[in-house]
């Protein structure tokens, strides 16, 4: 289980989190929505310890983060974590740096072994796992980096703009169902960030809508549904509840513009 | 005869230093007799031959001692570090897979002196003696600075103990020198008892691994691809975890990094110290041999001072390249009244008590009217003991400090890790 306190972040003078209060709980696949410059990355970035927030607290299965040393190694071997801008090894080839990866979260060899061949199948890089990654394309350096989160076997995906990154539709629909899977297991928590509502809306069973580093609402699709009072696809509702005057600015638009 | 002779050169060959180190004194000797006989002629030419020239007069041979001295401190390092599979990554990981062990005579050739390295020592001394009348310096030289290099090569690998005791009893001779060069020559080869034992210990931890085991990143060879079985710890493993990249390194489970220990900083900052004060002591001597009262010039105190806040930038850049950085920026910390965020801000501890200590020492500098030598080694040691003891716990600050963790400025510029 995931819960902020009262978490409030600056980087400078002005904040990019303010009060935000959230308990996520296992099994569910938490998307964190609003538009572009509210805070999302920053949230997710807290949650996976990267940032240390000026007020409140993270807790992550009952433990603080950077409280001891202990508390957070704990925390790290139950939680990875993806930017949207990974830096990975130009000169190791996908099969090295996914066993790499993989040896350093503790996973059994035989068992590493195995899981980077399904996963290297799974994203279409069999030929490539064995060239370095200098020589990938944006998308491929995406797969990889993505294979790498989930050859970890934490049970807590942090996601920052999964779907993002030149991802191909068959890498899409790879990790849809994947992530899917991944939350029917023993303590199977995903969070992730989506710029655009409709790669998330069949995924995620619970939306954190944030506003100016505020949690507006924080529902399932039809929760946010009653309290917007429409019935549309979530990118309506979420225009409704983050811009309730976009749908009237585009009407006045197309009413003032001349035949 | 022709046999004998190929027999020798083999026998020298086998002990002897590399190639540049005798290419570089053979150079040095021939300039400076070259230079000392056009001064002489110089000198002749001026005085149209009337004279007897004094060798007091003659600044070349008074050189002589300076140059060659540094072409014998050379020797000495090299000699140190040549076969020491210490100094030499792709020696040591080649070793590391042959059934070699401690007991037996190292592949590349021995790092104790053997009797060659009493054939080339005493060439360097007849090229000494033969520029400046004096021999012994050659030895000392020689001997000092091979064995300060192994003091430091055996507190790298294990044999910490004979390593500070060796590096104390060198400086301690270094010291003496200018008293007895003699007696202290018969030291410097008594103490290579202590050295052959610091060997004997260094080498019996051999891997040393430089990265533990379990911070190293596996190197797939071919047709390891997908076989568990062909993969197996012999396999090179060259790359650290901070290979990692960004972020998998500065985010996952494992994070042993350690610095030196606080007990280690202090003897290390106590030696540096006390080799501040004895070559502080040997060229206020060599300048003033008469008035032992006399002060260190100011251009060497200056150079003393700047060397140390150039230590302290340093110190400031390594811990600007790491890859935490401050959770708030200075104009954030003004506006939110939190100039100060301790369990964060103890990053710069060292570097700041370090700067006190400099700048207290000079201006407690008449106050305390210490000897210049004893001045600046005390200021050194200082300096150095903040450095290195009053560093927080890295591992413990690395976790647990309120920070922002980003990809360090040598991963995102480097050509180490490609972005997505």
């Amino acid at each position: 289980m995931i819960e902020l306190r009262q978490v409030t972040q600056h980087y400078g003078v002005r904040p990019v989190l303010r009060d935000v209060n959230v308990r996520i709980e296992p099994g569910t696949v938490t998307a964190i929505v609003g538009p572009n410059g509210m805070g999302k990355t920053t949230l997710l970035a807290v949650m996976a310890g990267g940032l240390s927030p000026q007020f409140g607290e993270v807790l992550i299965g009952g433990k603080r983060r950077r409280s001891t040393v202990e508390d957070e190694l704990a925390i790290r071997r139950r939680a990875v974590y993806l930017p949207d801008k990974p830096w990975l090894p130009a000169d190791q080839t996908g099969r090295e740096f996914l066993l790499n990866v993989g040896r350093l979260y503790d996973i059994a060899h035989e068992r590493l072994f195995e899981h980077i061949e399904r996963l290297l199948e799974l994203f279409q890089l069999v030929k490539e796992g064995d060239w370095p990654i200098r020589g990938y394309s944006h998308g491929q350096k995406k797969k990889i980096a993505l294979a790498s989160v989930l050859i970890t076997d934490c049970p807590l995906l942090l996601l920052d703009e999964p779907f993002g990154g030149g991802l191909d539709p068959a890498g899409i629909f790879a990790l849809r169902h994947v992530l899917k899977r991944w939350v029917s297991r023993p303590d199977g928590q995903v969070v992730l960030t989506a710029p655009a509502p409709e790669l998330v809306e069949e995924l995620a069973d619970r939306f954190i809508v944030l506003r100016e580093g505020q949690v507006i609402a924080d529902d399932g699709l039809d929760g946010l549904r009653l309290l917007t009072g429409c019935d549309g696809t979530l990118s309506e509702v979420l225009s409704r509840l983050i811009h309730p005057d976009t749908l009237a600015s585009v009407e006045r638009y197309f009413e003032e513009t001349p035949p | 005869m022709k046999r004998v002779g190929r027999r020798v050169v083999r026998w020298l060959r086998s002990g002897s230093p590399p190639w540049w180190v005798i290419g570089i004194a053979l150079f040095a000797w021939i300039t400076l007799n070259v230079a000392s006989a056009l001064e002489r002629a110089w000198l002749q030419r001026l005085f149209h031959g009337d004279i007897e020239i004094d060798e007091q007069l003659l600044t070349v041979p008074q050189m002589a001692p300076v140059v060659l001295g540094l072409c014998g401190i050379v020797f000495g390092v090299v000699r140190a570090i040549q076969n020491h599979p210490y100094s030499k990554a792709d020696y040591r990981r080649w070793l590391r897979m042959t059934p070699w062990t401690s007991s037996q005579p190292l592949p590349l050739g021995p790092v104790a002196l053997v009797p060659q390295d009493l054939v080339w020592v005493s060439l360097f001394g007849v090229m000494l003696w033969q520029l400046s009348g004096q021999w012994l310096a050659a030895p000392l030289v020689f001997l000092l600075s091979y064995q300060t290099t192994l003091a430091g090569l055996f507190l790298l690998t294990g044999a910490k103990r004979i390593g500070y005791t060796l590096a104390f009893v060198v400086a301690s001779v270094l010291w003496g020198c200018l008293v007895s060069p003699p007696v202290m020559l018969a030291l410097a080869i008594l103490n290579d008892l202590l050295v052959r034992a610091g060997l004997a210990r260094s080498l019996r931890q051999f891997p040393w691994d430089d990265i533990p085991e379990h911070e190293q990143l596996v190197v797939l060879q071919d047709g390891d691809a997908g076989n568990p079985e062909a993969f197996s710890s012999t396999k090179p493993k060259a790359r650290a975890l901070t290979d990692l990249g960004w972020p998998h390194y500065s985010l996952g489970p494992k994070s042993s990094l350690q610095w030196m220990s606080r007990v280690d900083g202090a003897l290390v900052s106590l030696l540096i110290g006390f080799f501040t004060f004895v070559l502080c002591h040997i060229a206020k001597q060599v300048k003033h041999p008469v008035n032992s009262q006399a002060n260190m010039a100011t251009g060497d105190m200056s150079a003393v001072t700047l060397f140390l806040s150039y230590l302290m930038l340093a110190s400031i850049a390594a811990e600007l390249t790491e890859s935490i950085h401050s959770p708030i920026s200075w104009l954030g910390r003004i506006a939110t009244r939190r100039l100060v965020i301790p369990a964060y801000d103890i990053r710069w501890l060292p570097t700041l008590s370090a700067a006190f200590v400099l700048a207290g020492m000079w201006l407690l500098r008449k106050a305390l009217a210490l000897p210049d030598d004893v001045f600046v080694a005390a200021t050194t040691f200082g300096v150095t003991f903040c450095l290195l003891v009053f560093r927080p716990d890295r591992r413990k600050w690395r976790l647990t400090a309120p920070a922002m963790i980003a990809p360090s400025v040598f991963n995102k510029n480097g050509k180490k890790l490609v972005e997505l």
